[in-house]
């Protein structure tokens, strides 16, 4: 039997059986960018709480310098929270079918990595403020004196080193994260660019 | 998507819905995939079928989505499948050696990486170079060498049986 009479049997007999699913179109995807655009919009929420939290806490807090940098995360975090939900808005989980399949897979690869590249760089900068607002914070409860506190040397090199070990260690934990929630699928996706770019 | 487009959906899908099979059997072994991308691919369809022109027949423009979000779409790992095995074949020898041939073509196929196994399909359902070339984004002059180079590979296995 040549190629082509196996392939019109295979085709009838094995490929066309029905699967077991019934003709129901749903409104939900489980598509890579789906998962993205529902992450942004989880990102989002989770901002707004944090948002919050520093609002209530800026009545908790009195010191002026704590009340500085949490006036400093309440601004990171209305721009992380407008950012989010503009990505929420912008992503498109339905991929054109009027595109080539290397442009499909190309753009959402591209799509994907220039996201998660964004996300953790601007995070980079948040985390050194972060980490010391909590810093301050605590300070404050312990001692009741920020900047009595602050004038101990030790306490400023306690700081320093929060901040050197918490920035990159948040940094690398964060990409670790989205290595595990997206590292897979963009490595296929990268692979069958790569099948398709390859001339053999 | 207005009641009467939505009704027009149904019906073309209806009369369509082997290619989902197919490209479900070709690329998904794991239970759970093919229910997740039966969904995904009508999904994608559904969202999509708005721009759909007319310019092509249904089932190529069906084919294309079913492609594309097939190929994009993380997997979960294989599992093996009980249908996937060599069944029990009765009748003539003649009869058994056909179905050989279309198992070992089907392993064969499964075998070829996800690009190879949707240019080869696409040729062995009738696809000019050129339309595979459009759909896959890729030379036809690179359809062709592929497709030698795979054609060769799936007859050598054909002709071992």
């Amino acid at each position: 039997m040549d190629l082509q009479q196996a392939w019109n049997k295979l085709r009838d007999e094995r490929l066309s059986k029905p699967t077991s699913e019934a003709l129901n179109i749903g409104t939900k995807s489980k598509h890579p960018i789906q998962k993205l655009k529902s992450a942004y919009l989880t990102t989002t929420l989770f901002a707004v709480v944090f948002l919050f939290v520093f609002v209530a806490l800026l009545f908790v807090f009195r010191e002026g310098l704590i009340q500085a940098f949490l006036w400093l995360m309440i601004a990171s975090y209305t721009a992380a929270v407008m950012v989010n939900y503009r990505m929420y808005q912008r992503l498109e989980p339905v991929i054109p079918p009027d595109q080539d399949l290397k442009s499909v897979l190309v753009n959402t690869h591209v799509l994907i990595t220039k996201n998660i590249r964004m996300q953790e760089y601007v995070a980079l900068f948040i985390y050194p403020f972060a980490g010391a607002t909590g810093f301050f914070m605590g300070g404050a409860t312990a001692s009741g004196d920020i900047m009595g506190m602050l004038a101990k040397q030790q306490v400023i090199i306690a700081l320093i080193i929060m901040v050197i070990v918490l920035t990159p260690a948040c940094f690398y934990l964060s990409r670790w994260l989205y290595r595990v929630s997206y590292g897979k699928c963009l490595n296929e996706l990268q692979e069958r660019i790569n099948a398709l770019d390859d001339p053999a | 998507m207005s009641v009467a487009a939505d009704q027009k959906f149904t019906e073309l899908i209806d009369q369509s819905r082997g290619i989902i099979y197919k490209v479900i059997r070709l690329y998904v072994r794991n239970p759970e995939d093919e229910k997740d991308l039966f969904q995904e691919i009508l999904f994608q369809a559904w969202k999509s079928y708005p721009r759909f022109d007319g310019r092509s027949k249904f089932s190529t423009w069906l084919y294309r989505v079913g492609l594309n979000t097939v190929l994009t779409f993380q997997r979960r790992p294989d599992l093996v499948r009980a249908t996937d095995n060599l069944e029990p074949v009765g009748g003539s020898d003649h009869s058994h050696e056909r179905n050989e041939s279309v198992d070992a073509l089907y392993q064969a196929i499964r075998e070829l990486n996800d690009i190879d196994r949707m240019i080869v399909t696409l040729h062995l359902d009738g696809y000019e170079n050129e339309e595979i070339s459009e759909i896959a984004g890729i030379t036809k002059n690179h359809v062709a060498v592929k497709l030698h180079r795979i054609k060769e590979t799936l007859t050598r296995k054909l002709k071992d049986l």
